[in-house]
């Protein structure tokens, strides 16, 4: 089944829409959901929470990418999780969202200032400004929460390269965001 | 319980980027010599300078000429298989690159190679993988760049190497052998070929594998590069019927990039026919249809402020939306009828060729640039001057559609779909522009009126 089709059966409740899910994103959804919880168990668990949220979200919803849609709803659930597992110790590892951390610390204060569609809507605009290698790796590592060494072998560059070009990217994504008054 | 709303922001953007990554991945199993070769195509090509006074044309059999001079590609390669330890040397192949020769060596692992789960976790690959080196005269050579997996192929990529025909590989335990590297025209199967593609643009093909039959292409099109500058992706998709060295016919389908432009296509073209093997020494094109893509969505063409019309009603417009390489395209209706907002785009092909056709432009999307209006899931309602956006409007319904959060970050968003509001103003670019270029039944090579033909890169 192609995506419309997945979404037709989706809205006429048929449940091999959730299989034939399974068989399009499942492997992208578990390595992101992976890539955040660690394991897989914990992944596995994650993904079919998303399915149920898929099910559950469409319709209404009509995602233009089913892929990036169900990707996101992972990604968010998994991220969910990883900040109860973590709310009161931090992981030994730095993780992607450590990285963000230091660019922009959570709390009250940032949060009541900040509305996600806003910071969203910057973040879009600044990724147009990159190139398309750095925006990959960007994407990546914030979006996919891929290991560095996993990108730097994808995009076939040194770890220390892309652990470079993220710093840089991070730096001018802060410089970014305080020039349009959002930090 | 600390939250991050940057995380959260970079989970929501747009699908296009998602899309962009995802395409960056590689296959499960690569085939070998495909990016390797894309490399050497690249290089090869661009040994040819192009200047504005300079025109490029294709010649058959005497191979790329800009002008007088005539530029070959310098390759040098090794196609034996090797055993080293427990890996196999599948190819090697060396190039003439910016400061000296680029050496790319793409290994085989049949068995996977253990690894360790907490360094898997890190990303830290096994030093089975991580530690291959190549020497020349004795000195260590410096990698530039590596694509490793644990099991099947994992390439190893050294800058700036002196020349030398017969480089050394050392694997992680010592062991060690030396190829020897043979100019790629008399290796095997591993030759170039050209196809020209009338009268102003040309194909490249280098064979990937043989038993694949999986061939690299670029095309050298200075037309369709014009009017891609600055496109934010192309597509070029190839479908041709060949006749083959033992005079049967094979069909020939895949991407191929076009020189000088963005895009996130792998360059593989595969001839589905079986039997097609090793020893293949030539192809000819007998039917051909290459089919051109570009997402255009670049500051450098014109935007247009378009005025959302009453429902039911429509309004005719002459805006210019691209101007390049002979192809106009204009914005020409404007409606908001029962299936929503339509957008009609008329094209010109005035590039005189005789083989570009099926010219065609589209708009599938609209920028909003006002203050926005959120509902949230909870019913409230918040208003931010943000910055300009991207909309896009459902074809079917004519709603614009956008992604909205939850009102906190636990709580799912969902698509929102708003109303298209009469009087507001949208502005609109060229999403996509498509030609093909089509011609049957190859004709004498010299044929003024274009044509398809081949000719060997020598």
């Amino acid at each position: 089944m192609d995506d419309r089709e997945i979404m037709a059966a989706l809205a006429a409740r048929d449940e091999r829409a959730l299989a034939a899910l399974d068989a399009g994103c499942g492997r992208l959804c578990r390595a992101i959901a992976r890539g955040i919880l660690g394991s897989d168990e914990d992944a596995e668990e994650c993904v079919n929470d998303a399915w149920l949220r898929v099910w559950e979200s469409i319709p209404p919803a009509e995602p233009p990418s089913l892929t990036a849609y169900a990707g996101m709803i992972t990604r968010r659930i998994a991220i969910s999780r990883w900040r109860a597992r973590n709310a009161d110790r931090r992981r030994a590892a730095l993780t992607p969202i450590d990285e963000l951390d230091e660019l922009l610390p959570g709390g009250d204060e940032v949060s009541a200032r900040l509305e996600t569609a806003e910071l969203t809507a910057a973040v879009n605009a600044f990724l147009d400004t990159l190139d398309r290698d750095t925006r990959v790796i960007f994407v990546r590592r914030y979006w996919h929460l891929e290991p560095i060494e996993a990108i730097a072998a994808r995009m076939g560059l040194r770890a220390g390269t892309v652990r470079v070009r993220l710093h840089r990217v991070r730096r001018k994504l802060k410089e970014d965001l305080e020039r349009r008054n959002l930090l | 319980m600390k939250e991050n709303k940057l995380a959260d922001a970079i989970g929501e953007i747009d699908v296009r980027f998602i899309e962009e990554a995802e395409a960056a991945a590689p296959k499960q199993r690569p085939r070998p010599r495909v990016l390797l070769c894309a490399a050497l195509i690249a290089a090869a090509l661009c040994i040819v300078g192009f200047t504005a006074a300079s025109r490029f044309y294709f010649a058959p059999g005497v191979g790329l000429i800009d002008d007088d001079s005539i530029t070959a590609p310098q390759v040098w390669a090794c196609y034996d298989e090797i055993s080293l330890g427990g890996a196999k040397i599948d190819a090697v192949v060396l190039s003439e690159g910016d400061e000296g020769y680029n050496l790319t060596v793409w290994v085989w692992r049949g068995e996977e190679v253990e690894q360790d789960p907490e360094q898997a976790m890190q990303g830290i690959p096994p030093k089975e993988l991580s530690e291959f080196d190549v020497l020349i005269d004795g000195v260590e050579c410096r990698r530039g760049g590596t694509h490793l997996r644990t099991i099947g192929f994992s390439s190893y990529t050294y800058k700036n190497v002196p020349f030398s025909t017969a480089p050394v590989l050392r694997d992680s335990e010592g062991n060690t052998t030396t190829v020897q590297l043979k100019t790629i025209n008399e290796t095997q199967y591993g030759y170039l070929q050209g196809i020209r593609i009338g009268k102003e643009a040309g194909m490249s093909l280098v064979p990937v594998s043989g038993t694949e039959n999986v061939f690299v292409a670029e095309l050298t099109d200075p037309r369709s590069a014009e009017i891609a500058r600055g496109s934010r992706n192309t597509y070029a998709y190839g479908n041709f019927l060949v006749t083959c060295d033992d005079g049967t016919i094979a069909r020939a389908t895949g991407d191929m990039p076009i020189k000088g432009t963005k895009t996130i296509q792998s360059p593989a073209v595969e001839i589905t026919k079986s039997g097609y093997g090793r020893g293949v020494t030539a192809i000819t094109p007998y039917r051909m249809n290459i089919s051109h893509a570009y997402d255009i969505h670049t500051e450098g063409h014109p935007r247009v402020t378009v005025t959302i019309p009453a429902k039911g009603e429509g309004y005719d417009c002459d805006e210019l939306l691209l101007d390049a390489g002979g192809i106009v395209a204009r914005l020409t209706r404007v409606e908001y009828g029962e299936n929503g907002l339509q957008f009609t785009v008329e094209t010109e092909n005035n590039t005189g060729s005789p083989i570009l056709g099926n010219v065609q432009g589209y708009v599938h999307m609209a920028y909003s640039m006002g203050p926005t209006d959120y509902t949230y899931l909870d019913g409230s309602n918040s208003s931010h001057e943000i910055w300009p956006r991207s909309v896009s409007y459902n074809r079917e319904s004519g709603a614009l559609e956008y992604m909205v959060k939850g009102v906190d970050s636990m709580t799912d968003g969902l698509w929102v779909t708003e109303e298209a509001k009469p009087g507001d103003e949208l502005v609109v670019i060229l999403d996509r522009l498509s030609y093909d270029y089509v011609a049957e039944n190859v004709g004498d090579l010299r044929d003024p009126q274009g044509g398809f033909g081949t000719f060997e890169i020598k």
